[in-house]
């Protein structure tokens, strides 16, 4: 059981880890999302300095700038909530699995001690495997087969007030079990709508990919102050080189938390 | 753990919960009271997180767990209270009591759950025993060790929980519940209060006080009880006694010269 819970601790920190990890990319990426704003601010004044007829053409493209800058904000800052809420959801789970452990330990030590009083203990050992057993139900109700196990072995030491006490531990037990099932659950949706998010900011990052490459075929046809867009469309794709490389580091962050989230679950059922 | 009943009589009992041989090394030997009166129960100083399952086990067999309908604390140590989110997960409706000095401090144990602390204001109070109509006393100990410290008497077996106040390093775990030889008990007394107890002023006031309470036991937070004799042997010894003693000079010139190494390197 320490060993469980060892590795339960593990889990949580790790995934713990990572949404500390995918905050402060989500933190850099507002620095990026500022220098799209800003990049969109210069490309303004620039479109409006260029010829009025060829200028036309590149208002629109440099006000879309603007708009992906305000949606990679509103996406990172929800996505800043999120990661915020399941750093919450893992601190429960972890919560949920020492109270489950400790509850569990007493009922062994319990138990181990009315074993002792018997004529004939199975094992002194603190974690026999006899007592091991009621804790495996598939249908996790420690409680009834925790009835079943002292009306079997020791129907004739167990005073009703000790029987009383030990189902409402056994209760307690299942309680804090389903409780972690539940914030694990949660952790997980949390996390799915996180990679969703990723999802749409990736969606955001081709958009401006896309402005930069139509930015650059339209100075093209710009006979004067086409040097002024080179280089926004340089920095636009330079931003959208980082915001890749950013995003991929989110994404493999999200899937190593789902997975990781998945396992803590898998091993409790 | 073992447990053992130190007082009954007419639905009034005293149980000790200790000698813990399944703790972990690092862990103090801590021991825990529980009174029970008429299916209503205070549990002293419950204990830390790390003890818990073992002190639930043993307290399983005298009572429901559902009449433990008080909790109180001498102060705030991890020893005394760290598992105070599972009593409180255990038994929700369980009233609480801490100086009001640690209640915002002790809610840090909370885990999750939002601990609503009853404050025990410095001059000390009365304290129910859930709806039984008996009650037990808060008596200030204010720097014996914490500063904002209470022992708690029961007048009616006249017991006192003293805290940290008459608290032993024992050798091992096969030392009587009870002090068997009083001089001999000291070695394992003498170097806790000098270290842990910081007002040699403070400790001669609460000696005062308990001299005037005149109890029949007085029941340490790690150790051995002292009843009959040695309850006056113990209020004696304190008395004379001359705590919060260290050396404020010791280990200070290496210590300098380390920091005056750092700082060299720094400036290199």
């Amino acid at each position: 059981m320490d060993d469980k819970l060892h590795i339960g601790k593990q889990n949580t920190n790790k995934v713990l880890w990572i949404c500390v990890n995918i905050l402060n990319i989500a933190r850099s990426l507002d620095s990026l999302s500022f220098e799209i704003n800003m990049l969109a601010k210069n490309g303004s004044i620039n479109a409006a300095r260029v010829d009025r007829s060829k200028g036309q053409m590149m208002v629109p493209l440099v006000a879309g700038l603007s708009d992906i800058s305000q949606q990679i904000r509103t996406e990172i800052d929800l996505l800043k909530t999120e990661c915020i809420t399941l750093s919450r959801k893992i601190s429960l789970c972890s919560v949920s699995t020492r109270r489950h452990y400790q509850y569990r330990k007493s009922l062994i030590q319990s138990l181990n001690r009315l074993q002792d009083q018997d004529q004939n203990p199975l094992l002194d050992q603190s974690e026999n495997s006899q007592i091991l057993d009621i804790f495996t139900s598939k249908k996790r109700n420690t409680v009834n087969s925790l009835s079943s196990w002292l009306d079997e072995k020791l129907s004739d030491e167990v005073g009703e007030l000790e029987r009383a006490n030990l189902e409402k531990v056994a209760s307690k037990s299942d309680g804090s079990q389903n409780q972690f099932q539940v914030f694990t659950q949660e952790s997980i949706r949390i996390i799915q709508a996180a990679i969703k998010r990723l999802e749409r900011i990736e969606k955001i990052r081709l958009t401006a990919k896309y402005v930069a490459s139509y930015i650059s075929i339209n100075v093209a046809y710009l006979e004067a102050g086409a040097d002024r867009f080179h280089g926004l469309v340089e920095n636009i794709n330079s931003i959208v080189q980082q915001l890749d490389e950013q995003q991929q580091e989110l994404i493999k962050y999200a899937e190593q938390g789902q997975r990781l989230l998945q396992t803590m679950l898998s091993q409790r059922n | 753990m073992k447990s053992k009943v130190i007082y009954k009589e007419q639905g009034h009992q005293w149980v000790i919960l200790g000698r813990d041989t399944e703790r972990a090394d690092n862990v103090i030997d801590t021991n825990e009271y529980l009174i029970i009166n008429n299916g209503n129960a205070i549990l002293l100083d419950p204990g830390g997180i790390e003890i818990f399952p073992q002190v639930l086990a043993e307290i399983t067999r005298y009572l429901n767990v559902e009449e433990i309908t008080t909790i109180v604390a001498s102060h705030q140590d991890p020893d005394i209270m760290s598992s105070l989110a599972m009593w409180i997960d255990l038994c929700p409706d369980v009233d609480v009591y801490c100086s009001w000095l640690w209640t915002g401090f002790i809610s840090h144990f909370g885990m999750g759950t939002k601990l609503d602390l009853l404050p025990i204001p410095d001059q000390g109070m009365e304290i129910p025993i859930g709806k039984s109509g008996a009650s037990i006393f808060a008596i200030p100990a204010h720097y014996c060790h914490s500063s904002g410290n209470f022992s708690f008497f029961d007048p009616i077996s006249e017991i006192l929980f003293s805290g940290d106040v008459g608290s032993a390093l024992l050798p091992n775990m096969d030392v009587s519940l009870f002090v068997e030889d009083f001089n001999t008990h000291i070695q394992y007394m003498e170097g806790f209060h000098q270290r842990w107890m910081p007002s040699s002023t403070a400790l001669k006031g609460w000696v005062r006080r308990v001299k005037e309470l005149n109890p029949s036991m007085i029941c340490p937070q790690h150790g051995c009880i002292f009843r009959g004799e040695d309850v006056a042997r113990l209020l004696n010894w304190l008395e004379t006694l001359d705590v919060g003693k260290i050396n404020q000079d010791a280990n200070n010139a290496e210590l300098n010269q380390n920091i005056s190494m750092r700082r060299k390197k720094k400036e290199d």
